[in-house]
Formats: structure tokens, C-alpha cells, sequence
């Protein structure tokens, strides 16, 4: 019944499927077989992990109505609770009672499955990205590479989607999403690896840990002097996520102004809304990955002070806040973004991503190995 | 339960390597490949190897799947009639050959299966943490088999000028009229 | 997981059996490359099946790390295959407006 070593590991002691499993244990009434354990505490920690979707996908569109609005001069939704701040259940009761359709001459069980395979890799991706310093799913030393692997896979969801609608928009949709995420993936992955070089580790709580003091501020990773390379790359960082996110100014899998709705043209009610709460879900996570990367992760000057008290508790629950803002801070900013600026065609897209953001990612690789190894043993600061 | 998970995904994975070769749809063949892909990849974990289990997806599943997801797409693959003419099965001399080679394989399969009482290789004695850390990879990639790897650089440079230079239409290449490079714009054909 | 190589040693060749049986009977061009990316991935399981039986030997006279590394060659080959492969595969449905694999017989005295 035993896990193997390598894969107990990914349990660390701390994680928070061990103290749900520590738990169960200790209340377990004695008719209850031994196996049911491990199977509980799986389906619970998977319950928690769609929590966590679900109520970033609901404030995420909420969010995104408010800023659009205020943005264009109006309120956005205000009917349901205070500043229609229930306006997210009311949407996600109307989606759960609509019809579901699966249009004549889809591929049925492809056009069925493409929703579920999409939100489940953004589940998977949710193991490995700890809410608080002792509140993870798994503490694996491929944090980011792992993320970055089941992300990848989000898009052969859609691109089953698009094909199986038999729309020629939702094919439209499919092949831009699959030329894009492709080319973008590059410079994503590129331009991780400086702050990855200068922390050492793919694991976002030693890349976090790596960033402490400096009263919680000047030891982040985007400032100039610990490595001036660290804000090219993140600006190729936050170019590539809006790309693999499909969030404006490329937007073209969905582009609602020549391709109706892109790949999800064809879907309706809960199957739809899945596509949403993965968009949100992957923009959330992206953002953290990069506050974790080059904004300090848990350290912000509140952590700094709850350490201080030296309360337990009280650093776990300021650095959940802090990472929850810094996330929400990245939604914010990609809202913004979206009302900001025109879409782009497919061919500058195309472009952007393969002749200038790749390139400029191995610059800043090759920029910042260089800074790390000859100047950083001799700053002072480092 | 690792071990019965092992034999599942085992299962899973020679499933869908079936569903690889006996589709009369490439899109289908595609995707079952992708199956065997996630079930290597779980497999790859159990055994330690969790690094590999990672780039299995990233590399396979996220970018060479998407390819030939992409390609199928773009020359749309789906056309039922034109495909039933291109994927039959004829059985030749060589296909003959190839079934008895098969078989041989298979053979040979059993026959290694036939070790059952062969020594149990548990995991457990492998490190933990699995067998490929990260820093082990990298003193052996960039220490001893430094020179392979600028050499897989050097190949990967290769195929994209070629892969270039294949797929760019030529400068005099004719494009029919109406054709856009999308070739269902223009019907039907054959 | 308390399983032999030998049954990881069955499952690659099983792989590589489906493998080689649908390069040599198809004759869709994008099922052949599948399939070639069948057998390749079998290559890959051997590698670290065998990597994982000397780990669990205790590395006598060598590293366990190979099979990995050499594992990660493959899929570097395998990719760089796949891309040539697709590329030939759109330049051929340009020419001859089909991916069968019979319909290019030019070479053929």
C-alpha cells in the first residue's frame, strides 16, 4: 500500500496531502478499510485544487466586467449583490441549465472529451504551485518545468475542440491557437531560465526562499542590481503568457470580431464555461509563476513583519495574501492590457514570437550567465 | 498499488498503440498516439524517472503532438472519402514479411516475459528523489557528453534551415488561382 | 513499484512490434511517422528500464544517469525527425495533392 520513495517525496512532510491524509487517520472509525485512505484524501485534495479554479475563474470574470466597464466609462454589472459582485453565480447557474448542445456532423466523443482534457491539465498544473509556504500539494524540484509541461498540454484540448465542432471558425481557431502556442512556448521557457539561473532551483518555494530579506522588497529578482538582464526577460516573460493565454493583443484563437467565438464557437452551457475557467485558471497561474520568479513569491515588507512576530500562522496567512495580490495585481494588469491595445494579425504573431522574442530570450540567457558568473561573486550585495 | 497502476497503464499504453495503427482516420491515429504518450509518462514516473516523465510531456505532448495535430489540420485529413483510398491495408510480399516480423517480435516478447521469476527490481532501492535529479543530468550533459550535445544543437539547426527550406513556396512556384495555401478552399478534388 | 524489467523489456518490445507493423502495412504518411514515434518511445522505456535495474544494482563500475541522458537524446532526434517529416509530408500534399504513401513512386526505375 506503500508509496514508492521517489514518488513519497513529492508528499513532503509538510504538504498539505499529508496533513489531510495525518488527519484522516486520527478520525478514521474502524469499519472503514485501510485503502479508503489514500483515496480519500486524493478526491479531497483534487476537491480543494477545483476549488481554487472555480473561485479564480468567478472572480476572474467578475474582474474582468468590472475593469472593462470602468475602463469604458460605465459600472459593468451592478444588479446582483453590491456591485454585482454575485454576478459570477448568477452567470454560472444560467450556464448550468442551458441547453448542451453538440452540433450535427461534430465528432462526438472528441467535441466531449476536448473541455474535460483542457481543465484537467490546468488541475494537474495546480499540484505543484504552493498557496503558502506550508500549504502545497506536492514540493517536487521540478516546480516550474512540471507546470510548464502540463500547461503545454492544454492545447491539444483545444485544438481537439476546434476540430471536432466541424465549424470552419473553430478550425481557424484551433490552427492559430496551435501555431502560437508553439512559437510563444519557446521564449517562455527562455527567458524563465534567468531567474531560474540566479535562484539555482525549478522549485518555486526555494526560488521564493531565495529572495527573503531586504525587508521583503529589494532582494526580488526583477531589480537591476541583482541582475540586469532580469527585466528583459521578464518583459519577453509577460509577452509570451499573454500569447499562451490567449489574452488580448493575442487573442486570435478566439478573435470575436472575424472568428465568432474561435475554437469554442460551437460549445454552449457548462462545456463552455469550462474553456473560461481554464482561461482564468492559466492566467492566475502564469502571473504567479511570475510573481514567484521575479517578484519575491512569499516576500513582500507584510511577510517581512508577520515573520517578525515569529506567529506560525501569521506568516502563512501574509504570505498567501501576498501571493494572491501579486496574482491578482498580473490579472489585473492583462485586463488593462486587453483595452489598451489593437489585436495583432497572425503573421505578426508569428513574427514577434519566432524572429524577435526567441532571439532576444537567448541574448538575455547568454547576458545573464555572463553577469552570474564573472560580476555576481564580486558585488557586494550578492 | 504502484505495481497494479504500473500494469494499467501498461495495458493503457499498448491499447492505444493499437489504436495507432488499426485507425483509418490519421487524427485518430494521432490522438491514440498521444494516449500511449500519457501512459509512458505515468509509467516513467513510477519507475523514478520523473524528469523524463516531464520532458515526455512538455516535448512530445505539448510541441511534437501539436505538430502533427497542426500539419492534419492543415492539409485537412478529415475528408472520409479521399481517405478510405489512401490508408487500405493491401497485403504484398514486404507486408507479408512485415507481419512475420511483427510476429517475431511479439515472440520475442513473451519469451523476455517468460523471465517471470526474474529478479523484482524494486524501486525503493533506487535514490530517492528518482533516478534522473537534475543536477546528475546536467554534470553528465554538459561533462562527458558535451560533445553529442553541441551536436544535437548542430542538428537541430539542420532541420530547421531544411525544414525552412522545404515548406517555403518557391519564388516561381505558381499558386492556382483562389488557392490560398488552405486547400479546402478549393473543393473537393481527384 | 516492485515490478521486473523484464516486464518493462516486454511492454517496449510489444510497443515496438505495434510500431514496426504500422510503419511497414500503412500506407497514410502521417500514421508511418506515428508509428515511427511509436518505436522510438520503446528505444526510450529500454533505456531507462535498463538505467533503473542498475541504479537498483547499486551503479557498480558506471552511472545510472546515461539511460536518462540518452533518453532525452532520443526525443531530441525524435523531434527534429517529426518536423522534417511533417514538412516533407505538407511539400508532397503541395505536389500531389495526397499523403499516400504510394502516390510518390517518381524515383522508382
Amino acid at each position: 500500500m506503500s508509496l514508492p520513495l521517489h514518488l513519497a517525496a513529492l508528499a513532503a512532510p509538510r504538504s498539505a496531502t499529508n496533513q489531510i491524509n495525518d488527519f484522516l487517520t486520527g478520525v478514521k472509525p474502524d469499519f472503514v478499510p485501510d485503502w479508503a485512505l489514500p483515496l480519500t484524501t486524493a478526491l479531497i485534495s483534487v476537491g480543494i485544487a477545483v476549488a481554487i479554479i472555480s473561485l479564480v475563474a468567478m472572480s476572474g470574470t467578475w474582474l474582468e466586467r468590472k475593469v472593462s466597464g470602468h475602463i469604458q466609462c460605465r459600472y459593468g454589472p451592478m444588479r446582483v449583490g453590491w456591485h454585482g459582485w454575485l454576478q459570477p453565480i448568477a452567470d454560472g447557474v444560467k450556464l448550468l441549465l442551458k441547453e448542451d448542445m453538440i452540433p450535427l456532423g461534430a465528432d462526438k466523443p472528441l467535441y466531449l472529451l476536448a473541455p474535460a482534457l483542457v481543465l484537467a491539465s490546468i488541475l494537474g498544473a495546480m499540484a505543484v504551485f504552493p498557496l503558502a509556504p506550508d500549504f502545497y500539494f506536492a514540493d517536487i524540484d521540478l516546480g516550474i518545468f512540471t507546470i510548464l509541461a502540463l500547461t503545454s498540454t492544454t492545447t491539444i484540448g483545444v485544438v481537439m475542440a476546434g476540430w471536432s465542432s466541424n465549424s470552419k471558425w473553430s478550425l481557424y481557431g484551433a490552427m492559430r491557437e496551435a501555431a502560437q502556442v508553439v512559437a510563444y512556448e519557446i521564449p517562455l521557457g527562455i527567458s524563465l531560465l534567468v531567474p531560474v539561473m540566479v535562484a539555482g532551483s525549478f522549485n518555486l518555494l526555494e526560488v521564493s526562499n531565495g529572495q527573503a530579506g531586504g525587508f521583503g522588497v529589494l532582494n526580488w529578482y526583477i531589480w537591476p542590481w541583482v541582475n540586469p538582464f532580469m527585466g528583459p526577460a521578464f518583459l519577453l516573460f509577460f509577452i509570451a503568457i499573454l500569447a499562451e493565454t490567449k489574452r488580448a493583443p493575442f487573442d486570435l484563437p478566439e478573435a470575436e470580431s472575424e472568428l465568432v467565438a474561435g475554437f469554442m464557437t460551437e460549445y454552449s452551457g457548462i462545456r463552455w464555461s469550462f474553456f473560461f475557467m481554464e482561461e482564468y485558471a492559466a492566467m492566475f497561474l502564469y502571473c504567479v509563476v511570475g510573481s514567484f520568479f521575479f517578484f519575491g513569491g512569499f516576500e513582500s515588507p507584510l511577510t517581512s513583519l508577520a515573520r517578525a512576530t515569529d506567529v506560525h500562522l501569521l506568516v502563512q496567512v501574509a504570505a498567501a495574501v501576498t501571493i494572491i495580490a501579486k496574482g491578482y495585481a498580473g490579472l489585473f494588469l492583462m485586463m488593462w492590457l486587453r483595452w489598451t491595445l489593437p489585436r495583432v494579425r497572425i503573421d505578426q504573431v508569428m513574427t514577434l514570437g519566432y524572429k524577435y522574442l526567441t532571439p532576444l530570450a537567448l541574448a538575455c540567457v547568454l547576458g545573464a550567465s555572463v553577469w552570474e558568473v564573472f560580476l555576481a561573486p564580486v558585488l557586494p550585495w550578492r | 498499488m504502484a505495481e497494479l497502476l504500473f500494469y494499467l497503464l501498461s495495458l493503457g499504453a499498448i491499447g492505444f498503440g493499437i489504436g495507432v495503427i488499426r485507425t483509418h482516420m490519421p487524427l485518430y491515429s494521432v490522438l491514440s498516439l498521444l494516449g500511449t504518450f500519457f501512459c509512458l509518462a505515468g509509467i516513467y514516473l513510477l519507475a523514478g524517472f520523473p524528469f523524463l516523465a516531464a520532458t515526455q510531456l512538455l516535448v512530445y505532448a505539448g510541441a511534437i503532438m501539436v505538430l502533427f495535430l497542426f500539419v492534419i489540420m492543415l492539409l485537412n485529413l478529415g475528408d472520409r472519402d479521399e481517405l478510405n483510398r489512401q490508408t487500405g491495408v493491401a497485403l504484398s510480399g514486404p507486408r507479408l514479411a512485415a507481419a512475420g516480423i511483427c510476429a517475431g517480435l511479439l515472440g520475442l516478447a513473451g519469451l523476455i516475459a517468460a523471465g517471470w521469476g526474474g529478479k523484482v527490481t524494486p524501486t525503493e532501492a533506487v535514490a530517492a528523489g528518482g533516478v534522473d535529479r537534475l543536477n546528475d543530468i546536467a554534470e553528465v550533459l554538459f561533462g562527458r557528453y558535451m560533445l553529442p550535445f553541441e551536436a544535437a544543437s548542430l542538428l537541430l539547426l539542420a532541420t530547421m534551415v531544411g525544414v525552412m527550406s522545404l515548406a517555403k513556396r518557391q519564388r516561381g512556384e505558381e499558386t492556382e488561382a483562389g488557392d490560398t495555401g488552405w486547400p479546402w478552399h478549393k473543393g473537393v478534388e481527384q | 513499484m516492485n515490478v521486473p524489467t523484464e516486464h518493462l523489456l516486454a511492454l517496449a518490445s510489444i510497443l515496438f512490434a505495434l510500431g514496426v507493423a504500422g510503419f511497414l502495412v500503412r500506407r497514410n504518411v502521417i500514421i508511418v511517422l506515428a508509428s515511427v514515434e511509436l518505436m522510438l518511445n520503446a528505444a526510450n522505456l529500454c533505456f531507462l528500464a535498463g538505467s533503473r535495474a542498475w541504479a537498483a544494482e547499486g551503479a557498480a563500475g558506471g552511472h545510472p544517469i546515461q539511460g536518462p541522458v540518452f533518453a532525452l537524446f532520443v526525443i531530441l532526434v525524435a523531434a527534429a525527425e517529426a518536423a522534417i517529416g511533417l514538412a516533407l509530408i505538407i511539400a508532397i500534399y503541395r505536389l500531389k495533392r495526397t499523403t499516400a504513401l504510394d502516390a510518390t513512386r517518381d524515383l522508382e526505375g
